[in-house]
């Protein structure tokens, strides 16, 4: 078996052992629930059937592979001789082509072994803030109910208990009128960011159209108190009502005034959609 | 702790046994099985504590690799499955029998087989392998693969679902990267030596299978070209991941999304969005809906335009195939084309 064949097979083994662990991984956060911490549940069914696919496809050309003893694909290396010019270019293109590889074999293992061992996470307080909380202008964005945040402004009745962070979000920096959303009272639960004030944080949810690459930061302002401030990252429960932010050089013209802040627990799908 | 992705092996003799055959079975399946256990007792957020393993930065960096990875790993595979159905069973002159013979109306035929097989760029990559190595021109290939991610009704009816299908934005898209496609396979056709495009190791493999006999069982054949596209494929998208999410992790977004109303930059900073944040064309119309009330419509149009051809991912995963001279020609021109598109609209509507 020639270097090059070995390099092959390597190459291989390796691009289908990731493909095989990945699909295992993705298979298994479907089934406990996790996925939908890195890509929205409106794909779960395609992800998990291609995934399903994948493992055994992995599974017969490891075999192909490893019974074949030579290069994964059956053609005779002696057949097609490097041309001469490509020869002569020589060692440095060698060197590089090998550090690619190298370099590309490593982020496979890295990315493999952290979907393999690490426990799934979710996005931190820390890319809300790099992101800018309520820098898009998520409303109707994601579909849902995202629109009922107009209907909110208008009617006094409608019902506000399905509402997200997204919607009210939407609701307080759409308004025209702040007095028709003065005194409303909300429960709400998100992960705290707090940027710098020691007085207030930002009670945030991302919301994601794809996959948490896309992920977009909305929240809304929650005058805790110098107190009674959670730790940033930390998921509260607030219940409060909407009151005119005393700083009225604030871009968020309402706040929350919290009755109550509660720690809870991670929900088991932290993001909107 | 550490995985191994192979087993120890002696050197297998070139000849097939039955006996190999099933010990390379067990090997595989062990394998599958080892991956398995390691996932089910690896450490998991028990939902109240919130482990966080990793410092904030590398868990974040972590976090959005592995959502690119998962989010396009199914394309992927879909792609390297439609490549096998095109390269192994469809019977050999079958598609070139329906093709126009004619360079300009074939290539426009061929920007529109994406209507057949829906799969988003990273999926077409390996597609469009499996085209050139049943012997597909450079120039045909090339335009299928601007084409395709535009031009299949999944990614129509998600523009459309977005954006409506009066507007400008969903025609202009549609149309535009019909001409786009055909605009590129047109200059790649124009080049004296196309296949001097082509990374060598693979125009060595399509010469070899273009003289190959077709005499073969298509099964083990099948699964050696599913070894073979995951070998080239998987560790450039694991790259292009690795290079999204560093990008995500280090740039804030604030930066690009302050420039919104301005109709010169808003264009160049909705496609840099694009070309960083290496969305799948299926889903972007869902995101870029998200920003259309602070930037303009030629600037929304032109992120949809390039997204789907030029973005980190895409370029990693493109590397398997083309050479970097390829790859800047192909960015130059896209980028030229979705920039005019997005800075006339701009001007226009």
């Amino acid at each position: 078996m020639s270097s090059s064949d070995r390099r092959e097979r390597w190459a291989a083994l390796l691009g289908l052992g990731a493909t095989a662990a990945v699909s295992i991984c993705t298979l298994w956060l479907a089934v406990t629930g996790g996925l939908g911490l890195y890509i929205n549940p409106r794909y779960l069914v395609f992800t998990v059937a291609l995934a399903a696919i994948a493992v055994p496809a992995s599974v017969a050309a490891v075999v192909v592979v490893l019974t074949r003893g030579g290069a994964v694909h059956d053609h005779d290396h002696d057949a097609t001789p490097e041309p001469q010019g490509r020869e002569a270019r020589g060692r440095s293109a060698r060197v590089a082509r090998d550090l690619g590889a190298g370099i590309a074999a490593v982020a496979v293992v890295a990315v493999t072994l952290a979907m393999l061992v690490l426990p799934p996470a979710t996005l931190s307080a820390r890319t809300a803030e790099q992101r800018a909380v309520n820098a898009g202008s998520l409303t109707s964005a994601t579909g849902g109910s995202g629109d009922a945040a107009a209907t909110l402004l208008g009617a006094g009745t409608t019902d506000t208990r399905g509402f997200g962070v997204k919607d009210w979000a939407a609701a307080i920096r759409q308004t025209t009128d702040t007095s028709a959303l003065t005194g409303r009272t909300l429960t709400l639960t998100g992960f705290v960011v707090r940027s710098g004030s020691t007085d207030s944080f930002t009670l945030t949810r991302f919301v994601i159209s794809c996959c948490a690459v896309d992920a977009q930061p909305v929240g809304v302002v929650v005058l805790a108190g110098s107190g009674a401030l959670p730790d940033s990252d930390a998921w509260v429960r607030v219940t409060g009502s909407l009151v005119s932010n005393p700083d009225a050089s604030s871009g968020d013209r309402l706040v929350v005034r919290p009755a109550s802040i509660t720690p809870v627990a991670q929900p088991k799908d932290p993001y909107e959609y | 702790m550490p995985v191994t992705f192979a087993p120890p092996r002696t050197p297998a003799p070139r000849t097939t046994s039955g006996a190999a055959r099933v010990r390379a079975l067990a090997v595989a399946l062990g394998l599958v099985v080892l991956l398995l256990a390691v996932r089910a007792f690896a450490p998991t957020d028990d939902g109240v504590s919130s482990v966080r393993v990793l410092p904030g930065l590398l868990q974040d960096f972590t976090t959005l690799a592995i959502s690119v990875v998962v989010e396009s790993l199914p394309f992927v595979v879909l792609g390297i499955v439609l490549s096998i159905i095109v390269e192994v069973w469809v019977p050999a002159g079958a598609l070139e029998l329906v093709l126009p013979r004619r360079p300009l109306p074939r290539r426009a035929v061929i920007s529109l087989i994406g209507m057949l097989f829906p799969v988003c760029e990273c999926g077409n990559v390996p597609l469009a392998r499996g085209l050139m190595l049943r012997g597909f021109s450079p120039a045909e290939a090339t335009t299928f693969l601007v084409a395709a991610p535009i031009l299949n009704p999944l990614v129509i009816v998600s523009t459309a679902q977005a954006f409506g299908w009066t507007g400008a934005i969903l025609p202009v898209r549609i149309l535009g990267g019909f001409v786009l496609a055909n605009l590129v396979g047109w200059i790649v056709a124009g080049h004296r030596a196309p296949s001097d495009l082509l990374v060598p190791a693979f125009d060595d493999r399509c010469r070899v299978e273009a003289s190959a006999t077709r005499a073969r069982s298509r099964w083990p054949e099948s699964a050696a070209h599913f070894g073979a596209e995951a070998a080239t494929i998987m560790p450039a998208l694991f790259v292009g991941a690795a290079v999204a999410a560093a990008i995500q992790v280090a740039v804030p977004r604030s930066a690009l999304v302050a420039i919104g109303s301005n109709p010169v930059l808003s264009v160049v900073a909705m496609m840099l969005l694009a070309m960083t944040i290496s969305l799948c064309s299926n889903v972007d119309a869902f995101f870029a809906l998200s920003f259309s009330s602070t930037f303009l419509s030629g600037s929304i149009t032109a992120f949809l335009l390039i997204g789907p051809i030029i973005d980190v991912k895409m370029i990693a995963l493109l590397r398997t195939t083309f050479r970097t001279r390829f790859l800047v020609l192909l960015a130059v021109v896209c980028v030229v084309f979705a920039a005019a598109v997005g800075w006339g609209m701009n001007v226009l509507v």
